[in-house]
């Protein structure tokens, strides 16, 4: 009963489908285009939309880079590496530069991307109006009328409540003055990497059966008051130990000897090309 | 339907060009040629056919707008296996090179414009020409005719503005007639004999420069 | 340090896929793939079911590779399904060819063509049947020649299964089509709509609904179907006819299309279709008066689900209804939340490392505890 599997895994029609919709995505941008999603030999909601996504585009002269939570080498990054590999026969890498396609979850690499590569980004829930509205036929038509007082109230009902607004990842952007879009969960440090970017951003959302896209040159802004302005996450005095980063995504981290505190760069790949590079302030 | 691995990657090479154009509409692509076929009648061209067999299968429908569109249309509907419609109702809606300004424009005019709660439903128009060049040109070669006329877009994809010749202009003056209102709106992909392509989503603002290539120049 | 575990991840998963084999290896008998079909026909039933493809081999594949977890082995099914070009579309199916092994009505004492009680298990005393245990080839072979020379010699009707039954039968409701008591449904030849193959949208077309809980997860098309009727939904409703057996699947030939005598037959696959009756309120009639009508509900499986079709023909009707305040009206609700593979993946998708959207998080609630003084302090340090 042995059986090869497709080329990139999908039978050919599959990918036409996914094709079609990256398509109108891109014509549409910030604009959820609905797809079949097909099932995958991976979980729902274990970065399904962007592995279909990047199976679509993805020929034999590609390189591929994968990051799980800013990092080349976690379990789930790897097992998305592993799987496109095996049907594809692609090279990979963990350097950014080197990529052609780099598909992410959480997170835009540091170092910014250039016009011939593509960023896809895994989305669990690519509603950014899900949380005030559960039916999927009432977001679709507040999107159609561009109606986002919802959106706006929650971010006001917050600044009331709490004196900041309190998004945490996922701070919704508007897209090409038109559409609000879910960034998927990257931090908010992340959000300002979308404006008027040199690469394209397709994002999947394979359980939610939906493509969306960030075309290059795009204006993306994060909704947000002019009293109240948009803040990414600070980390303080913070620096990496191990490269001494500053103005860089740290994870929060606690010495098991000593119990204190300390900060590294998210982005794996880009701490250690800092460290080879000599660099230790940026 | 896909023959064999090699069409498969040819397929692959030409998404990733067509992506291309569209993530960067006004900028010039380029796509290889589906090898000639007894049964494909001369009309359709190895080049337009390899953006429509990219596309088009059994779960879309297509048109093909020509004056005698019969031997193409029947022919991509045995590749493909897609249904045939009339413009107004298909997915996708292919003009053939040849075909004459009178059958873009109706074409162009009559593509579906999607709705507000499903924009995606707008239409795809494939327009076949005959020349496409990009501008500047690339390799600092210019070898423009004086037919070609320069298009100016901007819009998402674009930074400030993003030029390019064609032979013809007609799809532009019928889709600037169109007055969609944003999201719905129809995106044109433009696939020249050599197989160089342009896209034109629904996003980008258009403007045929007066200016000819001497002009420019 | 602390969080450098994520490293080497792919050595880990390695070993840890050599872990889960050698748990597998370890207790496996060396059964083969028919053992599972021949022994767990109805799990076999409900793996195919919920993955959309009928394929027992490989189903029985599925159950193996995932150590008896019907989840995995529908997601396995799952995976696979979709690396299948689909070039033809089937005939519709007409049930009513069906030759029923099984078919039962709750509604009427006697149905024309007869209650066919078939194999089931719904008057069987559940008791544990210890002697199975001891259960060898030799004992199995003896009982086989013992039952089959025991339905031989019965009458047809009561024949087992694997013989067919001789005939099609009447639906129990045409009688009541006939009398004008059960709301007439114009038959509809629209073209299904695949939820695998196109978006989903909403409000869902009746195919959509039909296929989304027909694969959707027994269990939860049973949870939410019992809810309906235990109060968060239409009352009882009566199971107007439940019949079960194989129906034959056949193709146009893509060039000749229309003509039934020139369709290729690929085979039988065995259903389990139910039409539930509710009340309902029917037209209002010419003096004035309300009148009550009865509505139906559909379901129909793969093999033997019998408690899943008759749930999912329960859901069919509320969806009909439509009244939102109850969930298993609510169509988003009930098709969203059905489906297994669905549900597995998101809820599992948890365990992933979470670490740079909790940091935002606390970076959030960290600003909403900082000290007005502090803040103040902050602001000015900014300007």
């Amino acid at each position: 009963m042995q059986r090869r599997y497709n080329f990139a895994f999908f039978d050919e029609a599959s990918k036409r489908e996914i094709r079609r919709a990256i398509l109108k995505g891109v014509s549409i941008p910030g604009y959820q285009v609905p797809f079949a999603s097909r099932e995958m030999p991976i979980g729902r909601g274990w970065g399904t939309g962007g592995l279909q996504i990047t199976l679509s585009l993805i020929g034999r002269s590609d390189v591929l880079k994968v990051i799980d939570q800013g990092s080349d080498d976690s379990v789930n990054a790897v097992n998305i590496k592993k799987l496109v590999v095996d049907t594809t026969d692609v090279e990979v890498t963990d350097d950014v530069g080197a990529a052609s396609i780099i598909q992410s979850r959480h997170r835009i690499p540091e170092q910014p991307l250039r016009t011939d590569q593509v960023l896809v980004l895994q989305v669990p829930t690519p509603e950014p109006l899900r949380s005030f509205e559960a039916s999927e036929a009432k977001t679709r038509v507040l999107h159609a009328e561009a109606d986002y007082t919802g959106a706006w109230l929650e971010l006001f009902d917050q600044i009331v409540r709490y004196d900041a607004t309190t998004t945490g990842a996922d701070h919704p952007v508007l897209v090409n003055g038109r559409y609000v879009m879910a960034p998927s969960p990257i931090p908010r440090f992340d959000n300002l990497k979308l404006n008027q970017a040199e690469h394209l951003t397709l994002l999947g959302a394979g359980r939610e059966k939906k493509i969306y896209a960030v075309p290059p040159h795009t204006d993306v802004k994060p909704l947000d008051f002019e009293d109240y302005p948009f803040a990414v996450e600070h980390f303080g005095e913070a620096r990496c130990r191990l490269c001494g980063a500053r103005d860089v995504y740290l994870d929060e981290l606690v010495d098991e000897a000593t119990g204190e505190t300390y900060y590294q760069c998210n982005d794996t790949a880009y701490c250690a090309g800092r460290r080879k590079g000599g660099v230790h302030e940026r | 339907m896909v023959k064999d691995e090699e069409e498969l990657h040819r397929l692959q090479r030409a998404f990733r060009e067509v992506l291309g154009a569209y993530a960067r509409p006004g900028t010039v692509h380029r796509v290889e040629a589906t090898p000639q076929d007894a049964a494909r009648p001369a009309e359709v061209g190895g080049h337009l056919e390899t953006v429509a067999r990219m596309l088009v299968d059994q779960a879309v429908t297509f048109c093909v707008v020509d004056g005698a569109p019969e031997a193409a249309a029947s022919y991509l509907a045995d590749e493909t296996h897609a249904r045939r419609r009339g413009v107004s109702d298909a997915d996708y809606v292919i003009v053939l090179p040849r075909a004459d300004a009178d059958d873009v424009a109706r074409a162009v005019r009559e593509a579906r414009p999607g709705t507000l709660v499903s924009p995606e439903t707008g239409a795809t128009v494939l327009v076949g020409c005959s020349r496409l060049a990009a501008w500047p040109a690339p390799d600092g070669k210019d070898d423009l005719g004086a037919d070609l006329r320069m298009v100016e877009v901007r819009g998402p994809g674009v930074r400030d503005v993003n030029r390019f010749f064609v032979d013809r202009e007609d799809w532009a003056a019928a889709r600037a007639a169109r007055r969609d209102e944003f999201p719905c709106g129809i995106e044109i992909v433009l696939v020249d004999g050599a197989g160089r392509v342009v896209a034109v989503p629904r996003s980008s603002a258009v403007t045929v420069a007066l200016a000819s290539v001497q002009e420019v120049r | 340090m602390g969080y450098v575990a994520v490293r080497g991840g792919g050595k880990a998963i390695e070993e840890s896929l050599r872990l889960l084999e050698c748990e597998r290896v370890q207790g496996s008998a060396a059964w083969s793939v028919d053992d599972v079909a021949g022994t767990f026909p109805e799990l076999v039933d409900q793996v195919m079911g919920e993955a959309s493809l009928y394929a027992p081999q490989l189903a029985a594949l599925a159950l193996k590779q995932a150590q008896g977890s019907p989840d995995e082995a529908v997601f396995l099914l799952r995976a696979f399904r979709s690396t299948l070009e689909r070039p033809y579309v089937s005939r519709p199916v007409d049930t009513a060819e069906m030759r029923p092994d099984r078919r039962i009505s709750a509604a009427f004492k006697d149905v024309l063509g007869g209650q066919i009680l078939g194999a089931t298990r719904d008057y069987s005393h559940r008791l544990l049947a210890f002697e199975l245990a001891e259960e060898d080839e030799a004992a199995l072979s003896c009982k086989r020649e013992e039952l089959d020379a025991h339905f031989a010699a019965a009458s047809p009707v009561s024949a087992p299964a694997s013989a067919p039954a001789p005939t099609t039968l009447p639906r129990v409701l045409d009688y009541l089509r006939k009398e004008g008591l059960v709301d007439p449904v114009v038959p509809s030849d629209a073209e299904p709509m695949d939820a695998t193959m196109c978006p989903l949208s909403f409000p869902a077309p009746r195919s959509v609904r039909l296929q989304t809980l027909s694969r959707g997860m027994t269990q939860a098309v049973e949870a939410l179907g019992y809810a309906a009727i235990r109060g968060f939904g239409p009352a009882h409703p009566t199971v107007g006819e439940l019949r079960r057996g194989l129906v034959a699947v056949a193709v146009d030939h893509p060039c000749a299309q229309g003509d039934p005598e020139d369709a290729y037959y690929l085979g039988s696959v065995p259903v389990t279709e139910v039409e539930s009756v509710f009340m309902a309120e029917g037209e209002i009639a010419s003096d004035g008066k309300d009148r009550l009508s009865l509505a139906v509900g559909y379901g129909l499986v793969f093999g033997r689900a019998e408690t899943k079709a008759i749930a999912m023909s329960v859901l069919d009707r509320c969806l009909d209804i439509g009244d939102a305040r109850y969930p298993t009206q609510d169509e988003e609700f009930v098709l969203y939340h059905v489906d297994g593979v669905e549900a597995t993946g998101f809820i599992s998708h948890l365990k992933l490392p979470h670490y740079v959207t909790f940091q935002s998080k606390l970076s959030s609630v960290r600003t909403t505890r900082t000290s007005p003084d502090a803040k103040e302090a902050e602001d000015a340090a900014a300007l």
